[in-house]
């Protein structure tokens, strides 16, 4: 028997699915960071534009991916704003430019899993978006 | 939904680079890019007016095709800013050369032009230089006097990612020509002189919160105020008066028979191509 459940209440938490990337030569590459580097340039990137209240903010890093540069990110609900004008202020990392593309955001982790705008009938599933360089 | 559009893509001589900003700004999800030429024509010597270069051709640039197939709906603008510093510097915006290009934005410098720009003259888009502080402040007669016509008004988010103070200005200034003209008729647009420096249309909305929009403003500053500044410009370019506009439709196969009158169709509708002048 399916069930069907509905969270009546707003979400405690948000979830981001990002990309950090930076230009070399022409095209666009990500950035691969470890988690306590990406922590704290997200911790910078929040202090630098809301201040004190904005490096009180707790974000969560749930995943760094290796292979394809994404990062999972954890906020409160009430902090989403705040947390993605930072990451679209952000514009460098250790002196070269660079953007954190905002891919996905969502209240629930699962839907992170697929992304209907990177979807397309014309790209084989499991292959690589043409968007990066494979490095 | 209105597609998401960026109406203020630098010019670039190199079309490759041009090229790189259209293909950077598709992938982030964007349909509408306006490549944006800024001028300021000088009025003491003669011919200030053949000086202003016309529209760029955008049907030619590498690359373009396969960036089509990808993305189908693109749709590409040509859009002239003109900087106007002395009042005699008017008189060009309503010329052939700045008329020609789809979008024609005007960007004022002090407060009387800025006057005379939202109650008479014929253009699409107010930018203001807001990277430091705005030398007048904007106010409701002229701005609602503005949105009346029709006419919007343009934030750069670009200033506000490049570095610290234009930041502080730009935020300023934003927040005090939104409470003006609480929030209708806003676009942003990136005013990118890097291509790292463009973000995706969903970062601007949530941007756009923090410049104090409600979110279905927020939203519409990308997608459906661009779009009405396109249907605006499309008013004023091709048709008189904003009520006729006429098109040139392919001759029906049945009347290609009657040789005579397929010449003097093809004459007719040759005249009608010609540009309408008011």
């Amino acid at each position: 028997m399916s069930s069907r459940v509905t969270a009546k209440q707003k979400s405690e938490y948000y979830y981001l699915k990002c990309v950090l990337e930076q230009e070399e030569n022409g095209t666009i590459k990500y950035i691969v960071l470890e988690r306590v580097k990406l922590k704290s340039l997200i911790v910078n990137a929040l202090k630098q534009l809301h201040g004190l209240v904005g490096a009180a903010i707790t974000v969560d890093v749930l995943k760094c991916e290796k292979t394809s540069g994404e990062i999972i990110l954890r906020v409160k609900s009430s902090d989403l704003i705040k947390l993605r004008s930072s990451l679209t202020i952000l514009n460098n990392y250790n002196g070269t430019p660079c953007r954190c593309n905002v891919k996905q955001v969502s209240p629930y982790l699962m839907s992170l899993a697929a992304d209907s705008r990177a979807w397309s009938p014309v790209e084989v599933r499991g292959k690589q978006s043409r968007y990066y360089e494979q490095s | 939904m209105a597609s998401f559009g960026d109406i203020s893509v630098p010019y670039q001589n190199d079309l490759r680079v041009l090229m790189k900003y259209i293909s950077t700004l598709v992938n982030l999800g964007y349909e509408t890019i306006a490549i944006n030429r800024t001028v300021s024509p000088d009025v003491k010597g003669k011919g200030g007016q053949d000086k202003i270069p016309g529209p760029p051709n955008l049907t030619s640039l590498p690359g373009l095709e396969d960036l089509k197939k990808t993305c189908p709906k693109l749709k590409l603008l040509s859009r002239i800013t003109v900087i106007i510093e002395d009042q005699q510097q008017v008189r060009f915006i309503p010329g052939e050369t700045v008329q020609s290009y789809d979008i024609v934005s005007v960007q004022p410098t002090n407060e009387k032009l800025f006057q005379q720009i939202s109650q008479a003259v014929e253009c699409d888009v107010i930018s203001f230089d807001m990277t430091s502080r705005m030398p007048f402040y904007i106010k409701h007669p002229q701005v609602n006097l503005a949105i009346e016509r029709g006419v919007s008004f343009e934030i750069l988010y670009a200033p506000a990612i490049r570095d610290e103070s234009l930041r502080k200005h730009t935020i300023t200034n934003a927040l005090e020509l939104i409470r003006v003209c609480k929030g209708r008729n806003v676009v942003m647009s990136s005013g990118a002189e890097q291509t790292i420096e463009l973000r995706g249309p969903y970062d601007i909305i949530n941007l756009g919160l923090l410049f104090g929009l409600k979110p279905d403003q927020s939203k519409a500053t990308v997608s459906r105020n661009v779009r009405s500044i396109i249907y605006h410009a499309e008013a004023r370019n091709k048709t008189v008066k904003g009520a006729v506009s006429l098109e040139k439709m392919p001759v029906p196969a049945s009347s290609v028979k009657r040789g005579h009158e397929n010449v003097e169709q093809s004459k007719e509708s040759d005249l009608k191509s010609k540009k309408f002048k008011v």
